[in-house]
């Protein structure tokens, strides 16, 4: 079957604000129920909003960073519908006016960068939660998360595989994260995407397109990719089942268990849902000034695209280093720090990405946030590269401690005994002694067996427990060996 | 001897401020009346006696203290029962709120608060304001005090007949098509719609968002004035509030020298009561004896205005009654699952016109219909603004009549609700276009009610408006005639 896999996404971002969309209630995640509402998100009769100011001008930096086209008009609309997380019996939204148009998210691919193009972007109020209690017929609605300003954030369906639909969320949370406008996390919700997933087949008579599944409920990246397997797999399966008639079926949301990797068919919509949008009247429109935009783009940091680039031309990196520390902001960040207190780059990334990235996912934490001062770790990195101390010692005995103590490795170096033997003549010694120890080893080497000189640096690295500089080692056992 | 009930409000606030009689005193006065009164009108639908004496000596108390007093000392001010005030219910006339009390105040009565006005009770209405006579409300009708059988107007008709039967010298009302003006003249007295954005709409309950205003009810311009100026000014907390401040809202009466009064000739069609087109035209005459120069206007989309706002008000009702779901207050219905409870809260909670109204809304938000309906009457909308906008290139207010007729009979319109609806057309106008209009008092018919007469300003020209008004009630010289005694 020859088939092409078209996903768009919608992503619901919740912007990290002082106060809700609408009012002036904090917006704090794990608060007891019902604690942080007001007369306006909970919808009391003769309450009204007043758009946020700053959630604005964060989703306008949003919208900036994403290269989209900033409305000068913009306005929002009431989005009707009844349910019991939804106080007012509409969601202010935005319909036909939104923030933004256009624009894309770009994501690294095998063939190179591809643009995925962006429909639009706009600002909404987030919803209360519905809690179900297992076995009762009861259920309790929390308002805390009602009124929290969202962007929603709708791609064209440029995206070809799961693969794809994971590096493109990966680069979009990646923006938001430099911009530092939301969490961007799945897990708490705060980021939350929609698949819309369907394939067209080519066929003799033309191309099948099965019908657009969109699939709710995903809790991680990677779930988002394998429902989109499973999706297409199962629009596959549906094509061979039913060949062309397939196109009529009507379009449906699914869910996805993680726990059986399938997706599951929640609901078909013979037609949209009627939603009788109509501009909020409580909110006059709005004229996005130069002062709004002057304040959103002092907001647009170097973004990742262009830090990548620079990091990989001014510092020599691989395109995969310079990606992996780009990130996080703050830890690409922190690589130039380490960078400027005097360590060279290419041993910095390896060591941040290596066994700096192991503790930091140990604890947790970025990298950034491991307490580790960017001067004792260029001290570290220094170290190593003069051959001072060996790598692993750095790796075993120095990292953890400075990481756990703060300690300054030189220090350590000193204190521990860990200075590395580089002093030819005391290795001779050592070198005389393993062939002494070894001399089938020996003879072996000098038959042309390269491989026999490793278990003649072990018996040396023993000897002077692993404080001898292999490469030093190395050069006196070939010299004894070659020349006696 | 003048009785203290029958004092306006800049009477009652200097006296008290000059510690001429006591606040309690203004109380008592007014309580005594308004307890005779209201089984007759069915003006309150909350009057709490002990509440309005508790607020009186407590405002006894600052005054003896020596406190700097605002500028409604002790006057009592009843409210229109769709705006939020703690310690009393906000039921909207309406099943679905009676158990409900907001937790607190609207803008307009944290200003009368700071004024130190008493707030002395809560007026009967039509159910979430839907209606012109008061019939829609669940807790039964307002009476004219001028005839029982006959309507005292609505939505306001509660605020219009607790003034006009000297319950209280001033009243809040809130107007979406008329609802404060068409009481008024129903029931001879004044009633303001300020410029829409003038009064802050927080702590109204809404029924059609972009019309809705609070305004003054009052016997004489000059009190109507004085509200005003206390309720208006930007808050924050609407963002539909202007910031545009009102000046010289009680200057001079002077002479109207150089005012230009344009007449629509639209407003005087069919349908206009002979009586009423009578005392309209004799208030030409008063007014260009004062000076102004009177002249005929043309604004042929007023006959759109009526179809204009029977769109644009249900949809916006449609949604913003949405919330009245059960869920958070109100009243709850029964229900095996969410959506029998949405339906049983909804289905016994509302009363006929409000679903009516839902109902209506809803149609003409529906995708299929938005363009339409909705879609079109935005446009229009937008059209007669403009014709209003350029009508006052030539003259500063407009004169028309208030409503057709003089008030109906009860129960004479209830079952009809197209020609309940007609008694709209003269002034929704000034809703959909949220230029200030005034109803005052111009007459009366042969059989004795109240004719008003219409005067509309351009956006926030309140000021002119007002001096407009002041010296056609100085220079008619009709004096206020007290309703009779009921069962007298």
């Amino acid at each position: 079957m020859k088939y092409r896999v078209l996903i768009g996404m919608e992503v619901h971002l919740q912007l990290r604000t002082k106060s809700k969309m609408f009012c002036r209630c904090p917006v704090r995640f794990g608060a007891p129920p019902n604690t942080l509402t007001c007369p306006v998100c909970l919808g009391m009769p003769g309450a009204l909003p007043v758009p946020n100011r700053d959630a604005m001008i964060r989703a306008i930096a949003l919208a900036r960073a994403l290269d989209c086209d900033i409305a000068t008009d913009t306005k929002f609309d009431r989005k009707n519908y009844f349910y019991p997380d939804l106080p007012k019996g509409y969601q202010i939204s935005q319909f036909d006016r939104p923030l933004a148009t256009g624009g894309c998210v770009e994501i690294v691919t095998e063939e190179g960068i591809k643009r995925i193009r962006l429909r639009r972007i706009h600002i909404e109020e987030d919803v209360g939660k519905n809690i179900h209690e297992d076995g009762s017929k009861l259920s309790r609605v929390d308002f805390n998360r009602a009124g929290t300003p969202l962007v929603e954030i709708v791609s064209e369906p440029d995206i070809a595989s799961p693969e794809e639909a994971h590096k493109y969320l990966d680069a979009l949370r990646a923006v938001v994260r430099y911009l530092d406008i939301s969490d961007a996390n799945m897990q708490e919700g705060n980021l939350r995407c929609e698949p819309n997933v369907n394939i067209h087949i080519e066929t003799e008579d033309g191309v099948v397109k099965t019908p657009i599944v969109e699939v709710k409920n995903l809790n991680s990246m990677r779930n988002v990719e394998r429902a989109a397997i499973c999706e297409i797999a199962r629009h596959q399966e549906l094509y061979r089942e039913l060949g062309a008639k397939v196109a009529d079926l009507p379009r449906s949301t699914c869910g996805f268990d993680d726990q059986t990797d399938k997706t599951f068919v929640m609901r078909q919509k013979e037609e949209a849902h009627d939603y009788r949008y109509f501009p909020e009247p409580d909110i006059p429109p709005i004229q996005i000034g130069s002062a709004w935009l002057g304040t959103a783009n002092d907001m647009v940091p170097e973004l990742p695209r262009a830090k990548r680039q620079r990091f990989a031309d001014d510092y020599g990196l691989s395109a995969y280093d310079a990606e992996n520390l780009c990130r996080e902001r703050s830890t690409a960040d922190y690589f130039e720090t380490v960078v400027k207190a005097g360590a060279a780059a290419k041993p910095t990334a390896n060591w941040l990405l290596g066994d700096v990235s192991f503790h930091a996912k140990e604890r947790q934490v970025a990298i950034a946030a491991l307490g580790l001062a960017a001067s004792r770790l260029a001290s570290m990195v220094n170290l190593v590269e003069e051959g001072k101390v060996s790598r692993k010692a750095a790796e075993k005995d120095l990292l953890p401690r400075m990481i756990a103590e703060g300690a300054d490795p030189a220090q350590l170096v000193t204190d521990l005994g860990l200075a590395q033997v580089d002093d030819s003549s005391v290795l001779e010694e050592a070198a005389r002694q393993a062939i002494a120890q070894n001399p089938k080893a020996a003879a072996d080497f000098r038959a042309g067996k390269e491989k026999a000189l490793n278990a003649l640096k072990g018996l040396v690295m023993r000897e002077t427990r692993g404080k001898a500089n292999p490469t030093v080692v190395e050069s006196v056992l070939r010299n004894i060996l070659e020349t006696e | 001897m003048t009785e203290l009930w029958q004092e306006s409000a800049r009477a009652l606030a200097q006296k008290v401020r000059d510690r001429e009689v006591s606040a309690l005193d203004v109380a008592e006065a007014h309580l005594a009346r308004a307890l005779r009164w209201n089984d007759h009108v069915g003006a309150f639908l909350h009057l709490e006696p002990d509440d309005v004496r508790r607020q009186a000596r407590e405002l006894d108390r600052r005054v003896a203290a020596g406190a700097d007093l605002g500028p409604l000392a002790g006057v009592p001010v009843a409210i229109k029962d769709n705006m939020c005030v703690t310690g009393m219910p906000t039921t909207c006339a309406s099943r679905f709120l009676e158990p409900y009390e907001s937790p607190w105040d609207a803008h307009a009565i944290t200003k009368l608060r700071e004024a130190d006005a008493i707030l002395f009770g809560k007026t009967n209405l039509d159910e979430f304001a839907m209606g012109s006579s008061t019939e829609n409300s669940a807790f039964g009708p307002t009476r004219n005090p001028y005839a029982l059988d006959r309507t005292a107007g609505g939505s306001s008709g509660g605020s219009a007949a607790a003034v006009a039967a000297g319950l209280v010298p001033l009243a809040l009302g809130s107007d979406t098509g008329g609802s404060i003006r068409q009481p008024a003249a129903f029931c001879g007295i004044v009633g303001l719609k300020p410029s829409y954005g003038v009064v802050s709409r927080y702590g109204l309950v809404a029924f059609a968002s972009s019309l809705d205003q609070i305004g003054p009810l009052a016997r004489d311009v000059d009190d109507a004035a004085l509200l005003l100026d206390v309720i208006g000014g930007h808050d924050p907390r609407d963002a539909t509030s202007s910031v545009h401040s009102l000046k010289d809202l009680n200057g001079d009466v002077g002479s109207l020298r150089g005012m230009r009064i344009g007449i629509p000739t639209e407003y005087f069609g069919e349908g206009l009561a002979p009586e009423v087109r009578a005392a309209v035209g004799a208030a030409h005459a008063t007014l260009t004896g004062r000076g102004a120069t009177v002249t005929e206007v043309s604004l042929p989309l007023t006959k759109f205005g009526i179809a204009v706002y029977y769109i644009v008000a249900p949809s916006e009702a449609s949604s913003n009654l949405a919330r009245y779901d059960g869920v958070r207050f109100g009243t709850r219905g029964d229900g095996d699952d969410v959506s029998s409870m949405f339906q049983t809260s909804r289905g016994d909670g509302f009363g006929p016109e409000v679903k009516r109204r839902i109902l209506l809304g809803t149609f003409a938000l529906s995708s299929g219909y938005y363009d339409a309906y909705y879609g079109r009457a935005q446009k229009v909308r937008a059209a007669l603004r403009a014709e209003m906008e350029a009508a006052f290139d030539d003259v500063d207010v407009l004169l028309t009549p208030t409503t057709p007729t003089v008030a109906f009979e009860l129960g004479e319109k209830a079952q009809d609700p197209l020609a309940m609806y007609l008694n709209d057309v003269l002034t929704v106008s000034a809703n959909l276009c949220g230029t200030p209009a005034i109803s005052v008092p111009c007459g009366r018919s042969s059989d004795g009610m109240p004719i008003g007469l219409q005067l509309i300003g351009p956006r926030f020209g309140e000021a002119s408006l007002l001096r407009v008004a002041r010296a056609y009630e100085n220079a008619a010289e009709m004096g206020y005639r007290w309703p009779a005694e009921p069962g007298a």
